[in-house]
This record gives C-alpha cells, sequence and structure tokens, in this order.
C-alpha cells in the first residue's frame, strides 16, 4: 500500500503553482476562487476516480470522454420525454454501465487489447451521441439537477466528487475486492494461478468507470443545462494524466484515489492559474504540458531516490 | 618463415595479456557490499564457473561486466585497454554477451526474430533470409529439434526461452560469453547438447564465465572454479579430481532426507491424464503421505502434467480423485484450488509474484481469493496474518510492508509456499521448483516437502537435478517415452 510520503511531491507542486500565481495575482487565493477549483474538478475527478480503478486492474479506457457526453445526451433526451430528471440520471448511469460492459465484453471475452477495444466504444459512444441528439445540445429540460450547483456552505458536486473520491477508497483499500483488484493488475498469471477471476475484476473496474463517466456526464449536462454531444472531448487524457501524476502506473497494480485527486487538482489549478494570470489563452496547453513533465519528473526522481 | 613468426608472437602476446581483467572493482548497493575489491582474470579459451551463495555477488559480478550495472570504483580491462561499460551494447562491442538468468526475449515476437535482432548484424552481410533461417535451424536442432522458429517467445515454456536466449548470446559470436545459471530450466539429461554447443564454442577460443550452483555444470563444462563469498574471491583453482571434493562442498552441504512414507498406503491421489498430454492415456497414484517424483521425459513435457494439474491446460483438462471426494476435471485454476491443488511454479516473476503488492498482501492473496469480494479487512488483519506466515516459512530479514520485487530469488520462494500452504492444501506440485535456488533454498524446500508429507499430504515433483528428485520424493515414476515424434 502505497503511503502518504509518496504524495508530497505532487502536493507540493499544488501548494508552490499557488504561491507562485497568488503573487502574480492575489484574488487567485480568495474563498470564492478556491471553491470555484474544486467545483470545476467534479466532472474530471468523477471521471478519474473511474479510469484510476480500471489502471490499477491493468487496464486503460479511452472511451470515458465520449461516454460522458453519450450519459449527457440520454439524460436530455430521457428528461425531456418522462419529465421526471431522476428517470432521466437512472437511464444515464445505466447507459454508461453498459459501455463499459461493452468495453469488458472486448477485453475480457474477445481478447482485444484495452487499448483498442476503449477506442472502439468510444466512436461508437461518440457517434452514438451524435445520432441520438441530431448533433444539436438538448437544452432547458434539466433545471431539476440545477441544486448540484447552488452556492450553499458547500457546493453539491463537490461534496458528491469528494464523498465519491473516499468511497472508492474505502473499497480499494479495505475490501477484498479492492485487494484483488491491485492483484489482477500486479500479476495477471499469479492472481489466475490462485484461484482470482481475472475477467471478473477487469470487467467490474470497466463497467466502475462506464458509470462514473456517464455521472460525469450528468454533473456537466446539469451546470450547462444542456447536453452537447461534444461533451467531455479529450477527457479521458486529462483522467489517464490525473491517474499517473497521482502515482498510478500503466502497467497496473498501482494507484489509488488520493493520487488521482491530487492529479487533477493539479491539473485544474493550472487551467485556472493560467486564465486567472492573465497569460493569452493559446498559451494553456503549453503552460499546461511544461508543468506536467516538471511534475512528473520531479516525482519519478524522488521515488527513484527513495529506493537507492 | 616471417609470416609464421608473426603468428607465434601473436599468440604469444595474446596469452600474456588476459581477455579481460578485473582489478579491485567493488559494488555496494546502500549499505550491502555486492563486491568488495574483486580481483579477476579471464583467457582466451577459459572455461569458468563462478560459485557462491545467493548473495555472494555472482550476478553482480556478471551484470558488471554485461553492461548491466557499473561498478562503484576498480578497473576493468578488455584486452589491456580501460573500459566501462554503461550498457549491454557497449560490452557487445567489446565482444562481451550476458545471458541472464529471466531468459530476455522480445515477448511479442518469434522466435527467428528474436534471434536475428540479437546476433546484432554479425550474420554476415548479404545473409539471405533462407540462409539465415537455415543457420538458426540447425543450431537449434542441435539442441532441441523442436523448438519452432515461428512461434512467439511469449507461447513458449521457459525452458525452451532459456535454450532461445543462450542460442542468441552464441549467434553474436562473443569473445566472452556470460552466463547467469545456464540450465536451470533443463534436466540433467537434457544439457549435454547445450554443454556441447558452449564447449565448442571455447575450442574456438571463446571464453565462458558461467555462475551457477550446479555441480553437474561444473563438472562437464570448466576447467577453472573462482569461490565467491560475500563479494570477494576466496579460491581461485583448476577444475579436477583433486578439487572436486573441495568444490562439492563449497557448493553447500549434502541435501537432507525425507522420512519414511507411512506404512499403510492408502491412495490420496488418483490422476488420469488425458492422451494429449503425449504420455497416452495414463494413471498416476500417490499415497498420503507420500512424494513421488516424474523423471524419464524431457522437464518441458513433465511440466506439462504439473501445469494440467494446476488447471492450466484446458484443451486437455485432467481429472482427479483428491482423498475421498469424487472426481474433479481441472479446467481453470480456480477448479484446482477448489480441489486442494497448490502448484509452485518455476517462473516466479511472471506466475508467482505481485511484485508492486506488499509482501503481506502477496501472502494473503490466496485466502483472499475465496473470500466474498465485499467483505473488509483491515490492514492490521492482513499484516498479521502475513506476519504469522512469514514466521513459519523463516522469512529473514523481511518486513512484511515491503514490495515483494525487493525479496531475493530463495524468500520469493518461501514466500509463495507460504501463501499456498496456508490454505492446507492436500497435494503440493513442485515444478521445478528449484530453479535459480541455491542449496540453502533446496534444503528448505525438501524440509518443506517432509513436513507436508508428514502431516498426510501428496506431494508430485520435477526438477532439473535428478538428485534433488531423488531427495525430495519417496518414489521415481517413470513416465513412458514420447509417443509422438
Amino acid at each position: 500500500m502505497s503511503t502518504l510520503s509518496a504524495k508530497i511531491p505532487v502536493a507540493a507542486a499544488i501548494v508552490l503553482i499557488a504561491g507562485v500565481t497568488a503573487i502574480l495575482e492575489p484574488s487567485f487565493l480568495s474563498l470564492g476562487n478556491l471553491s470555484n477549483m474544486l467545483v470545476q474538478s467534479a466532472a474530471l475527478a468523477v471521471v478519474a476516480l473511474g479510469m484510476t480503478f480500471v489502471i490499477i486492474s491493468g487496464g486503460i479506457d479511452l472511451s470515458v470522454g465520449a461516454t460522458l457526453a453519450f450519459g449527457g445526451v440520454i439524460l436530455g433526451i430521457v428528461t425531456s420525454m418522462s419529465g421526471n430528471v431522476a428517470v432521466g440520471c437512472v437511464a444515464a448511469l445505466a447507459a454508461g454501465t453498459a459501455l463499459g460492459a461493452a468495453n469488458a465484453f472486448f477485453v475480457c471475452r474477445v481478447g482485444l487489447q484495452p487499448f483498442l477495444a476503449t477506442l472502439g466504444i468510444m466512436g461508437a459512444a461518440r457517434g452514438g451521441a451524435f445520432l441520438l441528439s441530431g448533433g444539436m445540445p438538448i437544452s432547458g429540460a434539466l433545471g431539476g439537477l440545477s441544486f448540484l450547483y447552488e452556492r450553499q456552505t458547500i457546493v453539491p458536486v463537490v461534496v458528491l466528487w469528494i464523498g465519491l473520491a473516499i468511497l472508492g477508497s474505502v473499497l480499494l483499500h479495505v475490501t477484498v475486492l479492492g485487494r484483488r483488484l491491485y492483484a489482477v493488475g500486479s500479476n495477471e498469471r499469479a492472481a489466475a494461478l490462485i484461484g482470482i477471476s481475472v475477467s471478473f475484476h477487469r470487467a467490474f473496474s470497466y463497467c466502475a468507470s462506464g458509470c462514473l463517466a456517464a455521472l460525469a456526464g450528468i454533473l456537466v449536462a446539469a451546470r450547462l443545462d444542456s447536453s452537447q454531444p461534444l461533451a467531455g472531448n479529450l477527457y479521458e487524457l486529462d483522467a489517464i494524466a490525473a491517474a499517473v501524476i497521482g502515482g498510478g502506473s500503466l502497467t497496473g497494480g498501482k494507484g489509488d484515489l488520493l493520487g488521482t485527486a491530487l492529479g487533477v487538482l493539479l491539473i485544474v489549478e493550472l487551467r485556472n492559474a493560467v486564465t486567472i494570470a492573465g497569460l493569452p489563452s493559446h498559451s494553456q496547453p503549453l503552460v499546461i504540458g511544461v508543468v506536467l513533465l516538471l511534475a512528473v519528473t520531479l516525482d519519478q526522481r524522488t521515488a527513484k531516490s527513495k529506493e537507492e | 618463415m616471417q609470416a609464421r613468426r608473426k603468428y607465434v608472437e601473436h599468440t604469444a602476446r595474446d596469452d600474456a595479456m588476459p581477455l579481460v581483467q578485473l582489478t579491485d572493482v567493488q559494488r555496494s548497493f546502500g549499505s550491502v557490499r555486492a563486491l568488495a575489491e574483486l580481483s579477476l582474470s579471464i583467457h582466451r579459451g577459459d572455461a569458468i564457473a563462478l560459485l557462491g551463495l545467493n548473495g555472494a555477488g555472482k550476478s553482480t559480478l556478471l551484470r558488471i561486466l554485461g553492461g548491466l550495472d557499473q561498478p562503484d570504483s576498480g578497473a576493468i580491462l578488455v584486452n589491456g585497454r580501460s573500459v566501462r561499460f554503461e550498457s549491454p551494447r557497449a560490452a557487445l562491442d567489446h565482444g562481451i554477451s550476458l545471458s541472464t538468468q529471466e531468459p530476455e526475449l522480445f515477448p511479442d515476437l518469434s522466435v527467428y526474430e528474436n534471434l536475428s535482432l540479437g546476433t546484432y548484424g554479425r550474420l554476415g552481410r548479404g545473409a539471405t533470409g533462407v540462409e539465415i533461417r537455415e543457420q538458426f535451424t540447425s543450431l537449434l536442432n542441435e539442441i532441441d529439434s523442436s523448438v519452432d522458429l515461428a512461434k512467439k517467445a511469449d507461447t513458449l515454456p521457459i525452458s525452451v526461452r532459456q535454450i532461445v536466449a543462450l542460442s542468441r548470446s552464441l549467434l553474436s559470436r562473443p569473445k566472452l560469453l556470460l552466463i547467469d545459471e545456464p540450465t536451470t530450466s533443463l534436466a540433467e539429461s537434457e544439457t549435454s547438447p547445450v554443454f556441447r554447443l558452449i564447449q565448442r564454442a571455447t575450442a574456438r577460443g571463446m571464453a565462458v564465465l558461467v555462475a551457477t550452483h550446479r555441480f553437474d555444470v561444473v563438472e562437464s563444462l570448466v576447467s577453472r572454479v573462482v569461490m565467491l563469498r560475500d563479494g570477494r574471491v576466496v579460491e581461485d583453482t583448476g577444475f579436477s579430481s583433486s578439487t572436486a571434493r573441495r568444490v562439492r562442498r563449497f557448493l553447500g552441504p549434502e541435501l537432507p532426507r525425507l522420512s519414511e512414507p507411512p506404512r499403510q498406503r492408502k491412495t490420496a491421489l488418483s490422476i488420469d491424464l488425458p492422451a494429449s498430454l503425449g504420455f497416452g492415456p495414463s494413471r498416476l497414484l500417490a499415497s498420503a503421505g507420500e512424494s513421488i517424483g516424474l523423471v524419464g521425459a524431457p522437464l518441458r513435457r513433465l511440466s506439462r502434467i504439473m501445469r494440467s494439474l494446476a488447471g492450466l491446460e484446458p484443451a486437455g483438462a485432467t481429472s482427479v480423485f483428491v482423498g475421498e471426494s469424487a472426481a474433479c476435471v481441472l479446467r481453470t485454476p480456480a477448479d484446482a484450488v477448489e480441489a486442494g491443488i497448490a502448484y509452485v511454479t518455476s517462473d516466479r516473476q511472471r506466475e508467482g509474484i505481485f511484485a508492486q503488492l506488499s509482501v503481506a498482501e502477496n501472502l494473503a492473496m490466496l485466502r483472499l481469493a475465496s473470500q466474498r469480494g465485499l467483505q473488509f479487512l483491515s490492514s492490521n488483519t492482513v499484516r498479521s496474518f502475513a506476519n504469522s506466515l512469514a514466521a513459519r516459512v523463516k522469512l529473514v530479514n523481511t518486513d512484511v510492508g515491503m514490495s515483494a520485487e525487493t525479496l531475493s530469488g530463495g524468500n520469493q520462494q518461501k514466500l509463495i509456499l507460504a501463501r499456498l500452504l496456508a490454505a492446507k492444501p492436500k497435494v503440493l506440485l513442485l515444478d521445478n521448483a528449484t530453479r535459480g535456488l541455491d542449496s540453502d533454498g533446496r534444503a528448505y524446500l525438501v524440509r518443506t516437502i517432509n513436513e507436508f508429507c508428514a502431516r498426510g499430504g501428496s506431494c508430485i515433483v520435477t526438477a532439473t537435478e535428478i538428485e534433488f528428485v531423488r531427495a525430495a520424493t519417496h518414489r521415481l515414476v517413470e513416465m513412458p517415452s514420447p509417443d509422438v515424434a
């Protein structure tokens, strides 16, 4: 089990960037902006939690961004038809889980590489979102979800994503299922030899990832009061980055949700900092890329020096 | 006359100057000294065995010469010139090739591709594909004619991967071949073709440095032995009948013996082997408290029997009667676990260890496999369970919180045994489980088998060394010779 000390470099990077940005623009550290960043993190965080499950069990899920859009579109359509937003949410979550199950089918049963299988489902889900929505945003049906972003003492979506991260951590670290997910990702053959069902655990992680991606779709749609077929574009890459920054390994068997949450905060913070510091918006990808490389390099270095 | 004198001078100089000369080479890992002021010279045509317990520094020395590791201090001269190898490529450029114990092949490439990539442009420019293929085939045929050039490396059993890796090293025509345990997956009867190839190369002037625990390797391959202890050369001597006893003693004490099996023979294990395993339809029987050893066929074929008992040969599933229970057909590893069969693999890296997980979780994982998924478990429970297991198998110098990849091969084997035995299996399968173990590790295995049988378990053993199979079993079962060509 990874120790808290392994998270220090990422946490330090978050604090450092906050410090530097605050010097340039003191309002960065205002309560309003900090809470804003936690709200902005919600959708990516929910996607990245699911991604972490998949990465721990030794796979990868490129379909999450498209699943997010598909879930959002299902939410919009079912809510408009039924007039009940709760029914829409259940339908969206079911659709996301089904897409996850499709990933699992192609990975575990057909035996495709996870990269390819989920790339295929990514195309199917994105195409499905366009077909079902006719390529247009579906707006005006989601007033029932506006409470998610209302500012009370704490914004509900923030409670939601942090709560899910805690729940997921409990599942990963103190249940038998969670520990077996790590075992499957660490050494598939060894796991199979002692009687652990590799397919079941893989399938579980893909279904969880699909369901959570659809939940993120609900959050994004609720925020805009509109289901966009283009929503969640490239979220898969941010989610993978967050999981890896947080200590996940693409070869499996490593990663945890605290790390992933920190990874998400780092990415969101960087975006926010670039905007608030008044850098031109087209320099955003460059700055984010460079800082990510630095953060991960630093992290690897400290991990290595600890091993020696 | 002129030309001849030149030739003589040339060889005289060659003899005087060692091919490789190490002087005061040191290497430490943290506070552990792997090599302490080690000096050694290797001449053309030398066949040297490097002996010592696990941790004596054999592998470190080979890794440094092979370019996988660099010394902290000291000098290495090749043909009189000082060198420092930053990579295996640099070592290859000086004619030094390393064949490691874990055969390092490209898993997704074919045998042919692995051989051509590894031979590093030495096959002669302009050789056609057909010629190269013939060259590979004739080399492999000398060792094992059943190796298929078209097969993907990942699909091959470890013994064949080892043969391919060694052939690849030989094909690059090195001046010095370094081998870490050349035949850990081959039975003694299968090793002679490998040795013949190496001997032929040394006759042409290649030097070979072999790290090994096996007396048969020393006896049939080398003319000189270098004994290491704590990173130093304690003895460097020619191998002859007069030094043989000393070498044997250095390799470790004799293996312990098993206690007698119980008088009352009650068949506890009955195995019906499907014909697809290549031994014809046949039946293996073992009584409670008995350990049997399979011999008489290449290890790889014996290993298939063991793997089918572990549920790893779904095509030709084996059925067994364990104890009084009804027949079980072993289609998956879960079936085997359910039937009380514990399989100890020789391929610890790929099939045994969860490298990223802690020792504690490695130990507890078999237990977790059979529990309900949503059951809670605290890390304290796992730790105390693991600690009790670790104490029982005497995993020394180990904190169960460490990651399992930091363990030595011997301790990894103990970990796997402890994990399996905790589930109280009725049948224990040791499939060449001695691979890479020193005399302590092998003696430990024999004692484990003894305890297991004393409690009424049945045991099946295959191993490279017949000496070990004899020590670890009550009875040898000669497998019928293969009925397939």
